[in-house]
């Protein structure tokens, strides 16, 4: 044993006999009542049912891998979502009428009791902005804005009647991810990672990577909620560092790093003992991350490894922030095991305020921007074998007004709709979703569902159902209730199973 | 007078319980007799009142089954059993008191066969009032062998052709009312095991009614709350769900056929999910195994490596080396007892070389198998077609040479093969037919560029 490691032991068992003495007190003579409070509160932390057998212990480790009680169809998730809301009908929603409407005033019965966000007065219909043709063997319906998609469309489930009562960005995005508009819930993705833990041990089990902009919601879309912390996504730089501060300091090695958090893991665990504060695990926990992280998220992240054609065919561009970086990425995660992976690409609400909002221009170069990236990642999943274990969704918080939007009664600059939750489309593909389907249909302008009409709890209730949960029995005990991640609602959409 | 009867009769699930806690505290007392004084009186005392509730019994369970509509066939052994356990609890009581005829008798022949008597009548007894499986059913779903809230038996290439009441309807009511409504045991002298019984109705009058089918009583019952007592099935049995309802509705409402199939009467694929056959399901071979052994999953575990169930509660499982890259050849030894559990295996960016093969040949359950980004060439690969069970093998980015694929061919179970190669392209260093290519993912995909890539609006 040399000095430093003496000196370092010395420090820690003074710092134990201090904590051990100061807690005596307050542990034994105040607080017995308050433990076994909190007591039970501990408990939550593992989902009831965890087989002893296999180590269910989650004091510890609160992201051990667990089994879900149904058999899984898939292990992994990634979420795309569209920050802004992207047109469905210059994507997916083929509407030719609304073609022959194009310009005219949009009929009274229209608008009577519709709240918008920024149509005012009556706008005038607005046909579709782009050419749709049918492709692959279901001969499904898309844009020419997607180009590269139609390889893949085979093998998508399409939901064109999504339904979501929100209409604002924020609201939206926090009901699309936490199943309330409200903040406070907890996210899918950590609803997922409580519920199976990660199977890397040296990768967080829900990463989150941006491209142009943190969603309006803010970082409450990937947030715990009331589940501990621990849950709640890790948000990866897309350039430079993948997580900052993740290299050590000069003159520190890694030895000495270790021996730091053991100290420091070691205190905070007297500490734990003592007041049985969950959020002290957390914090242990991500020490512990963030050491092994150093190692394993420089690795995964870089995507100068990969062989060329790879790069090329999701059309990468390393050191930048991208979209299709992203996507990339995304696959390199969900084949080292992390579980839950979202991505949020910001700039889709066409208002038509400027030509980068404008469905005709700005919307085609998103659309170009994803097509590419999207198309490769399915094709990509496949070859790796990965797509029939991994789900990957498609989305938004809404869609967009099959009317011309006119902010102040007045027509705007370029061509854009407003936001529109009536029915939009969203969609599937991977593990346990049937290929090529289309389920819900809109009316002939593709303003409201008229078959097949889904909610976001349906869309949230069907993954959870992939992933190997009962929506309804998977809950988490806050304020004196079991809370869902579908509250009292949501249905599976069995019409898009395998 | 009947209803004297009846009433007196439903006293008999009553009435039973008596002779039963009587005998056993007799049976109990009998064997302390030496301990707790005076025995003989009080022996005399429980035994006579045993005697006379056993009669009772008797009495109100012969009112029952003349009343209530029961088979005399399968009351017959509870009944004669019951009679017997009377005689014993009589010959006893008689034998206590000292009657010459009864002391002939050894004292051990009654008390063991008042035993053995009483555990037949209340064992029969409580088959008749809950099921033949009453007992044996929460085993049974304790190892797994059904799950019968689940049933599913309509497949999707073929439900349209199936008919509505063989198909769908019978095996619904099977599951929730044949049970109370049968040939041994018709409650309301109603019975529902087959069209024919159906039509016949009950008590109470028809339950299908083909003139007008909105007003069937069928559907008054099944629709009528919970909480009410014609409400059928009776609360305390398990209800019908809502598809199960919804299912006996458009049934009767189209008027009760028993020939039209489901294609004829318009039933689509959505309407049927909840009774679809899902293929998923069976992804796993469904077998009975112990519980795998405790001390090596912790020794696994202790060295990093990932082992789960597959679900909640079961004895399949998954292993992974996700966390223990250093596997190698060598420490597929320690996994020799898990040998059935282990139904999926991933040993990707692992040690191992194509001695694996042997081993893993050994795990007569695998399902899936995960070999990406090793040093394996596809030596061996062979022994695998043991595996009849293996319907997914990874091997993506190794040294596989192009005969591994021709073998891997042969693998009946199998139904997709990961083999893409980053650098070489294995799909061209061989010939196979078309049928058996699709079970191969050669990988390779590319993405053309197009012109609209390059123009920006």
């Amino acid at each position: 044993m040399n000095d430093i490691e003496k000196k370092l032991l010395n420090e820690y068992v003074l710092n134990q006999a201090s904590i051990n003495s100061r807690r005596h007190f307050l542990k034994d003579c105040t607080l017995g009542l308050g433990g076994i409070a909190f007591g039970s509160l501990l408990k939550s932390c593992a989902p009831s049912g965890s087989p002893n057998l296999f180590g269910g212990e989650r004091t510890l480790n609160p992201l051990a891998p667990l089994s879900p009680p149904k058999l899984p169809k898939v292990k992994n998730v990634i979420y795309l979502h569209m920050v802004g809301a992207p047109s469905q009908l210059e994507m997916f929603d083929y509407k030719p009428e609304l073609h022959k409407l194009h310009d005219q005033l949009c009929p009274e019965s229209l608008l009577k009791g519709k709240k918008f966000a920024f149509i005012q007065g009556v706008p005038k219909m607005l046909g579709p902005q782009a050419k749709f043709t049918q492709a692959g063997a279901s001969g499904n319906w898309i844009s020419d804005n997607l180009p590269h998609f139609k390889k893949v469309i085979d093998d998508v489930a399409f939901l064109k009647a999504v339904n979501t009562d929100q209409f604002n960005h924020g609201p939206a995005q926090l009901l699309m991810h936490t199943g309330s508009a409200r903040f406070g819930r907890p996210s899918l993705g950590s609803w997922a990672t409580y519920g199976l833990g990660s199977e890397n041990q040296n990768l967080p089990g829900f990463v989150v990577l941006t491209s142009g902009g943190t969603p309006d919601a803010g970082k409450s879309v990937w947030g715990s909620g009331f589940l501990p912390s621990v849950y709640q996504g890790i948000q990866c730089r897309s350039k430079g560092d993948p997580v900052l501060y993740i290299k050590d300091p000069k003159g520190v090695s890694r030895n000495l790093k270790r021996e730091l958090l053991s100290s420091i893991n070691e205190i905070n665990y007297q500490e734990f003992k003592a007041q049985e504060d969950p959020e002290i695990l957390t914090r242990i926990n991500q020490y512990e991350m963030a050491y092994r992280m150093q190692i394993t998220v420089p690795e995964v992240m870089d995507i100068e490894n990969e062989p060329e054609s790879v790069q090329k065919m999701y059309g990468v561009t390393p050191g930048k922030e991208s979209f299709a970086n992203n996507c990339l990425l995304a696959r390199k995660m969900v084949s080292s095991g992390v579980r839950f992976v979202q991505l949020y690409d910001w700039g889709w609400d066409s208002h038509g305020d400027s030509p980068a909002n404008a469905v005709d221009l700005g919307l085609r170069n998103k659309c170009k921007e994803i097509d590419r990236p999207i198309t490769a990642l399915l094709l990509d999943l496949k070859q790796r074998g990965l797509l029939d274990e991994t789900l990957v969704v498609w989305g938004a918080e809404f869609g967009r007004t099959p009317m011309q939007e006119n902010r102040e009664g007045r027509d705007m600059g370029y061509k854009g709709r407003d936001h529109h939750g009536d029915a939009f489309t969203m969609w599937m593909a991977g593990g346990g979703i049937k290929k090529g389907v289309v389920h819900g249909q809109t009316d002939d302008i593709g303003y409201t569902a008229v078959e097949g009409k889904v909610s976001v709890h349906d869309i949230n209730a069907t993954i959870l159902h992939l992933l190997g949960f009962d929506h309804e029995e998977f809950t988490y005990d806050f304020q004196g209730r079991p809370f869902r991640l579908t509250d009292v609602e949501g249905n599976i959409i069995r019409e898009i199973l395998s | 007078m009947d209803i004297v009867l009846t009433f007196f009769g439903r006293f008999h699930p009553l009435l039973v319980h008596l002779p039963i806690g009587f005998i056993l505290m007799g049976l109990l007392f009998e064997c302390y007799k030496k301990k707790i004084q005076p025995a003989a009186t009080v022996l005399k005392f429980i035994f006579f009142w045993a005697s006379v509730s056993s009669l009772l019994s008797i009495v109100s369970g012969i009112f029952q089954f003349l009343q209530e509509g029961y088979i005399w066939g399968n009351i017959q052994g509870h009944f004669i059993a019951g009679v017997a356990t009377f005689v014993l609890t009589l010959g006893f009581y008689l034998f206590l008191k000292g009657n010459v005829f009864a002391l002939r008798i050894p004292r051990l022949f009654y008390t063991l066969g008042l035993f053995i008597s009483l555990m037949i009548t209340g064992h029969l007894g409580g088959n008749i009032t809950h099921g033949d499986n009453h007992l044996t059913e929460p085993l049974e779903a304790l190892v797994g062998i059904n799950n019968k809230s689940e049933v599913r038996f309509l497949n999707v290439d073929d439900y349209s052709r199936q008919k509505v009441y063989s198909g769908l309807i019978e095996p619904i009511l099977s599951k929730k009312c044949v049970r109370c409504h049968n040939p041994k045991k018709a409650k309301g002298q109603l019975q529902m095991h087959t069209y024919a019984a159906l039509q016949k109705g009950g008590k109470n009058g028809i339950i299908l009614d083909f003139n007008s089918p909105e007003s069937s009583e069928i559907l008054n019952r099944i629709h009528l709350p919970e909480f009410e007592k014609k409400h059928m099935p009776p609360r305390a049995q398990k209800q019908l769900t809502q598809a199960e309802k919804d299912m006996i509705n458009y049934w009767v409402l189209k008027g009760a056929p028993e020939f039209k199939t489901l294609g004829e009467l318009g039933f689509n694929e959505i309407q049927l999910n909840s009774f679809m056959v899902q293929e998923n399901e069976e992804v796993y071979p469904s077998i009975e195994l112990d519980l795998p052994d405790k001390k090596t999953i912790d020794s696994l575990q202790s060295m990093g490596i990932l082992i789960t169930p597959v679900k909640q509660n079961s004895n399949l499982l998954f292993l992974s080396t996700i966390n223990y890259k250093a596997f190698s050849d060598n420490d597929l030894g320690l996994l020799a007892s898990l040998n059935k559990h282990i139904v999926s295996i991933d040993l990707s960016d692992s040690n191992v070389t194509d001695a694996v093969f042997t081993s893993l040949s050994k795990f007569s359950n695998l399902v899936s198998i995960k070999l990406n980004r090793t040093a394996i060439s596809g030596q061996g690969i062979d022994q695998l077609s043991k595996l009849d069970n293996l319907k997914k093998i990874h091997l993506i980015n190794t040294n596989l040479k192009s005969e591994a694929i021709h073998i891997i061919s042969g693998f009946k179970p199998l139904i997709k093969a990961f083999v893409f190669q980053f650098n070489r392209d294995l799909r061209s260093e061989i010939s196979l037919s078309p049928e058996i290519l699709v079970r191969f993912d050669f990988g390779n995909y590319l993405l053309e560029d197009l012109p609209s890539d390059t123009v920006v609006y």
